[in-house]
């Protein structure tokens, strides 16, 4: 698989600040990248040194195979990208902002314009001045605008900021179609996991500007412990006996964090020491779960 | 490059403001010029009350002070109440008659009578007063032209025994003057043309007076003032030879404005100018537009020098619209556009010539001229915006360097390094024609290499800031 992509230990500080410590990250064709940390981790601050919006302090960034720092133009081409919100002028109409877009690139058709904004599903207010439209309207807009130019990287900030739940799953939808059909890679940061967590193909998390953990949604819900629920007669004297890897909820219900081969050992102990067991269920771990026991919680340092 | 330039020439026109201020100008235009055209400057309504507080100043305890004095206002008054009497209007032929031959009248009158002169002498002035308004009663233009021939041959006579004195050169030019109205039909009145004929033997003897004076042993005011006299009598006698003069003639026309519009711009276009030059990269960072414009495959200082371009284009266009807007709509109402497609005449310093422009061509150098000013205008603020990223700051120095053209010029003499400023060097209709600036410490070679040092600087200044600005988390 061709990586479309490569982001090779970008650093950047803000005055004595280190904000971004040796943060790397690749995707390739046809796949989606879930950009994730909490807030102030350091997501915009690496996309926008993706884009040359930043300048690198040391590092290197290529995107179909140029460096931005040295081949700005060329790496630029093919990138479509929302950068925190999308920037659009609100005192022109949606059509007159995508118009705009396209005389950047040659060979954009008022056709393409058309059909970008039907995708979008922007057809009956694409006339209006943007100005008039809701945060919902103008993120399509922007979608719409990022994907004018036939990318085949699609950087996304936050995109799914001010989206109803209909125009996520919708966004959802054209985005793994994207990479799917056109092989298009992308990069999707955001802070609410649970919207990526059906369609990204890989996770980089990020947390206090270094990137500590790169890797498939497969195997990140794998490398973690699961959550079993445990409901009993007492939950008296539990955490004696299985020490740090156990939660308890009430009287007579807990929860114990393992890994899925030790929970037999974890029940026979019980039973052992004359605990009854009424049921035992596996919590299915979310994206959020793996992002919460990988971080930490959400707190920046 | 080209598609940056229309894309942010598109998002330029797209702004309503700039049409606001265009709209604003044209209707002050409208309005000062019908305000203009009510207000007649009447002789009359401009100078009773001015007579009047003379002649209560002149006399102390009952007797004139000043006789001079006394008689000038006391004639004056006398000849208003004849104009109010007889109704003679502005610009009619009798009023000439009324402020000169009737008005030198009462004054000798005046001055006999406050001096107590004799009686019979009294009586002779009394008669010359009588005379005048026989004449203004039954005037006759042709009679009145032939009778000043007459005094004027006379006069040469007199003058030219010796062919080279001032006085003989006088003469001959009256004598040119009256023959002009006689063969172009332009009778005494108070009309530009008329005026213009009036002053020739004066322009002449000014001339003559300041012609052979050495510039080294001049000051700077003094050789702009011998370089004035040349290209005012230089210009009146090329009106004269080429017979430019009519009555319909005026020394101010909506024409002549125009070419006056493009030399100094009007505030408005001013407005634009700095309006344009403190939004334009300023808000789209503060809006965050930026930020899509410059992932674009396009380096920095190509869209930078894009939007200097587009700003300084719409500029432009809006300098013509203004301007021309301006005297099109003053023509309309003064009734005089057709000057606008007319010819005027200007003085040449490096032939010393006077010659004959086409009005439009003459706005469009003027326009020429002015495009440094708007240029090093613009590039001034479109650097102190990309460096701030603040519009409402940039507008503010806009205006101070705007302001600076003049106040620079005031301090000038004070404080010498001022004559560096590139505000007072970027003038440079003040060189149209040879022409040399109003200031000593200004002269071509200075403001040329000012305003191309001021542009290379600012304008790499701007790029290398731009080039080297992240931009910041929102």
């Amino acid at each position: 698989m061709k990586s479309l992509l490569e982001v090779k230990n970008i650093n950047k500080s803000f005055g004595k600040k280190q904000v971004l410590h040796n943060v790397s990250f690749t995707i390739n064709e046809g796949e989606i990248l879930g950009f994730i940390g909490p807030n102030g981790a350091g997501k915009t601050t690496t996309i926008k040194l993706i884009l040359g919006l930043q300048s690198i302090d040391s590092g290197e960034v290529i995107i179909n195979g140029y460096d931005v720092k040295k081949d700005f133009n060329k790496a630029m081409t093919s990138v479509g990208a929302i950068v925190e919100s999308p920037d659009l002028y609100m005192y022109l109409t949606g059509r007159q902002n995508l118009k705009l877009i396209a005389n950047y690139y040659k060979g954009i058709k008022e056709e393409d314009i058309n059909k970008i904004i039907k995708l979008v599903g922007l057809e009956k207010r694409i006339d209006d001045k943007v100005s008039k439209y809701s945060l919902g309207m103008r993120q399509r807009l922007g979608i719409a605008a990022a994907l004018l130019p036939k990318p085949n990287v699609l950087i996304l900030d936050e995109p799914t900021n001010g989206l109803d739940p209909e125009g996520i799953k919708e966004m959802r939808e054209l985005l793994v179609k994207l990479a799917k059909e056109d092989k298009i890679a992308i990069l999707i940061s955001s802070h609410n996991l649970s919207e990526l967590e059906s369609f990204v193909t890989n996770t980089c998390i990020i947390q206090n500007g270094k990137v500590i953990k790169s890797t498939s949604v497969k195997e990140l819900k794998k490398l973690n412990e699961t959550t079993f629920k445990i409901d009993l007669n007492t939950s008296k004297g539990i955490s004696k006996l299985l020490g740090k890897k156990v939660k308890i909820i009430d009287d007579d219900s807990i929860e114990v964090y393992v890994e899925k081969d030790e929970i037999t050992g974890i029940i026979t102990k019980l039973i052992e020491n004359k605990y009854q067991i009424y049921q035992v269920v596996m919590e299915e771990m979310t994206l959020e779960d793996a992002f919460i026991s990988v971080t930490g919680g959400n707190k920046i340092d | 490059m080209i598609s940056l330039v229309k894309n942010e020439m598109y998002k330029i026109l797209h702004k309503k403001a700039i049409y606001v201020v265009a709209i604003i100008a044209l209707a002050g235009a409208l309005l000062m010029s019908i305000l203009d055209k009510s207000i007649t400057n009447s002789f009359v309504d401009l100078n009773t009350m001015l007579y009047e507080e003379q002649l209560k100043t002149c006399v102390d305890i009952g007797e004139p002070i000043d006789i001079q004095h006394c008689a000038h206002a006391k004639a004056g008054l006398e000849q208003i109440n004849f104009i109010k009497e007889k109704k003679i209007v502005n610009e009619s032929k009798e009023m000439y008659v009324v402020r000169n031959d009737l008005y030198d009248a009462q004054l000798e009158y005046y001055t006999l009578i406050y001096s107590k002169a004799d009686e019979s002498a009294i009586e002779a002035s009394k008669k010359k007063v009588d005379e005048a308004i026989e004449l203004i009663n039954n005037y006759d233009a042709v009679k009145y032209i032939n009778t000043k021939m007459e005094e004027a041959k006379a006069e040469q006579v007199e003058a030219c025994s010796d062919p080279n004195s001032n006085e003989c050169i006088a003469a001959n030019d009256d004598i040119v003057a009256i023959q002009y109205r006689i063969d172009n039909n332009i009778p005494y009145s108070y009309n530009d043309a008329s005026s213009s004929l009036d002053s020739y033997s004066s322009i002449h003897a000014k001339y003559l007076d300041v012609r052979d004076k050495n510039d080294k042993f001049l000051n700077y005011n003094e050789i702009i003032d011998k370089r004035n006299s040349e290209a005012t009598y230089k210009t009146a006698k090329y009106m004269l030879d080429n017979k430019i003069l009519t009555n319909d003639y005026k020394d101010y026309s909506s024409g002549s404005e125009l070419v006056d519009g493009f030399k100094t711009l009007s505030f408005f276009v001013i407005l634009i100018i700095i309006m344009l030059s403190a939004t334009n990269v300023a808000d789209e960072f503060n809006k965050g537009t930026i930020k899509q414009l410059l992932v674009k495959p396009f380096s920095r200082t190509k869209i930078l020098v894009s939007k200097l371009i587009a700003v300084f284009a719409v500029s432009v266009i809006f300098m013509f619209i203004i301007e021309i807007g301006i005297n099109v709509i003053a023509g309309l109402v003064n009734g005089d556009i057709h000057t606008i497609i007319g010819k005027q005449v200007i003085f040449n310093y490096h032939t010393h010539e006077a010659m004959y422009m086409n009005t439009i061509v003459l706005s469009l150098y003027a326009a020429l001229l002015s495009l440094p000013r708007i240029i090093l205008l613009e590039l001034f603020i479109f650097t102190m915006s990309v460096i701030t990223t603040n519009a409402a700051f940039a507008l503010g120095l806009g205006f101070g360097a705007y302001i600076s053209e003049e106040v620079f010029a005031i301090f000038m003499k004070k404080f010498p390094f001022l004559s560096y400023s590139p505000t007072l060097n970027y003038q440079f209709n003040d060189f149209a024609f040879g022409a040399i600036s109003p200031y000593k410490d200004i002269f071509l070679t200075k403001s040329i290499i000012v305003s191309v040092v001021s542009f290379v600087v600012l304008l790499t200044v701007s790029i290398i800031v731009f080039n080297k600005k992240d931009i910041k988390n929102q």
